[in-house]
């Protein structure tokens, strides 16, 4: 059967962005492009540029050159007249934010309200929905992520792995889009990060948009469509994670892999079943989605829920879990 | 004058005076409260003017004596042909003082929280002054109660000063009885004793608020 192509406009692109903190160069010209429903890892050292890039996307850090693209429309700034680049109006950013939800290594939930009003909050004052209505979204969003019984605790009296899948509750209640995870596991007890990481998981399943910033190896070879590895503000690969944790090309990735473990070498048995699921890679948009029917609006109707499966069980294998 | 005719007009005389402080005070620490957040507002400002501006204003606001502020207020309008009430001149000084003094209360509080959660409701979308009523006031009030119930119960005895504009509240009556019966040293114990009871009252209903602010955070 020949494969079908389908052209899918891309619902992220970034077009070589650049950021300065002061004199410090942290993006030196980056381009991604993010397909619907794709899961984006974005891997690489400590101080490589991975969270700042993310805050980028969703215009809680200011890029100074370059653009960057949601469902085709730059955020941050217009073009004048003259071509002269202008700051974007704070509400026009407020509207476009709403198609991209963040999830925070800390978590970042309002201590002083309990996780249903956490989660409710944005509910009603962004998405303009009464107060019972607000309140049976964000339940059933809280037990969406295993909280059910939780709604009325403050976050203080919840662990961690909860706080977090309260924040991604909190997130997810407003229907986003694309959601965009800022190593969210990386401030959780080793225990607890297994909830997130399943929550993550289901949501992908989804057919969700995801970009995870994150140092979980065995979710990104597992979860992820495309690999992005980034270091010193550039992005030196990207792959299918086969292509990365097998076949990196560049020797740092190599070493960077390598430093994540022994569990590494057996992953060279496992790995060949996940050859049949090679979901391609970003910079090739109609391979890319082959046979993948994920429009614009619906990204559900994918029918990627088997491959995450099968991805998911070779990721396990792939680390040895 | 006998001791029961005196304790009777002490009685009639002042707790009148004392309702018109507490009500000057009340009005005037809220007026401050608003003048606190917008002063803090401009200095928390990334525009250079609007930090400058608020710096002076509550240098000013802080190094003037409460008395000064209150004569000029009660006189300078009266200059250019104004009448100023006095209530109002009354109000407007100790608002403008303890303005300057909340508005450096309030910033260590917003200071104080940690901007991720701003992030996260920048993220979220919602709008500046929604971010301000839900998320930031509940926090901070519950962060610098006691420090602005400490600034209440200083307003409050700064409330004597407006006596000399002829405002009637507590001083001014009892200043008004002495010189009718004079005993002093009886009307005045009795002003110090309706002052603390006062002010042992707004400290113990601040408590009370304030625990109730901080309530079920701390697990």
């Amino acid at each position: 059967m020949a494969p079908i192509t389908v052209h899918t406009p891309p619902v992220l692109q970034l077009r070589d962005v650049h950021k300065h903190f002061g004199d410090v160069h942290v993006l030196k010209g980056i381009n991604l492009e993010i397909f619907p429903s794709q899961v984006v890892c974005l891997i690489g050292p400590s101080g490589s540029g991975k969270s700042t890039l993310l805050r980028c996307i969703n215009f809680l850090e200011e890029y100074d050159c370059g653009e960057v693209l949601i469902f085709g429309e730059r955020i941050g700034y217009s073009t004048s007249y003259d071509g002269r680049r202008v700051p974007m109006p704070k509400e026009h950013i407020r509207v476009m934010r709403r198609d991209l939800g963040m999830v925070f290594q800390h978590f970042n939930l309002w201590p002083h309200m309990t996780a249903v009003e956490n989660v409710s909050e944005a509910v009603r004052s962004v998405k303009k929905k009464n107060i019972t209505e607000a309140l049976r979204i964000s339940r059933d969003m809280l037990a969406k992520v295993g909280l059910a019984d939780m709604e009325n605790r403050y976050p203080a009296q919840l662990s961690g792995g909860q706080q977090q899948r309260v924040a991604i509750a909190r997130a997810l209640a407003m229907e986003p889009r694309i959601m965009l995870f800022d190593e969210p596991t990386s401030s959780l007890d080793p225990e607890l990060v297994g909830d997130v990481l399943d929550v993550m998981q289901s949501l992908a399943g989804e057919g969700m948009t995801m970009i995870v910033v994150t140092h979980e190896m065995g979710f990104a070879a597992g979860v992820a469509d495309l690999i992005v590895f980034m270091e010193d503000g550039r992005i030196l690969e990207q792959g299918t994670p086969d292509r990365i944790f097998h076949n990196a090309e560049n020797r740092r990735v190599r070493a960077f892999l390598q430093s994540y473990g022994r569990r590494e070498k057996n992953a060279g048995k496992a790995h060949t079943a996940t050859n049949s699921h090679n979901k391609g890679v970003c910079n090739e948009p109609t391979d890319h989605h082959s046979g993948a029917a994920g429009s614009r609006g619906c990204p559900q109707k994918r029918t990627a829920h088997q491959n995450h499966q099968h991805a998911r069980h070779a990721g396990r294998r792939y680390l040895g879990l | 004058m006998d001791a029961p005719h005196l304790l009777t007009s002490i009685i009639h005389t002042l707790p009148g005076g004392l309702l018109v402080t507490l009500g000057i005070s009340l009005l005037s620490a809220v007026a401050g409260f608003v003048i606190g957040l917008l002063l803090c507002w401009m200095r928390c400002s990334p525009l250079c003017a609007a930090h400058a501006i608020a710096g002076v204003c509550i240098s000013a606001l802080r190094g003037i004596p409460i008395l000064v502020v209150l004569l000029l207020l009660f006189y300078l309008p009266s200059a250019a042909g104004l009448e100023m009430p006095s209530v109002l001149a009354a109000v407007l000084a100790l608002a403008l003082n303890t303005g300057a003094f909340q508005a450096e209360i309030l910033r260590a509080g917003f200071a104080s929280i940690p901007r991720g959660q701003l992030e996260a409701a920048y993220a979220l979308g919602l709008q500046d002054l929604r971010i301000l009523r839900r998320i930031l006031l509940p926090q901070v009030l519950g962060l610098t109660m006691p420090q602005l119930v400490n600034e209440l119960i200083i307003l409050v005895k700064n409330s004597s000063l407006i006596s000399v504009i002829a405002v009637t509240e507590l001083l001014r009556r009892s200043e008004q009885l002495v010189a009718v019966t004079y005993r002093p040293l009886e009307v005045y114990t009795a002003t110090a004793i309706l002052y603390l009871a006062a002010n042992l009252f707004i400290a113990w209903s601040g408590n009370k608020i304030h625990q109730r602010l901080i309530a079920g955070r701390a697990g």
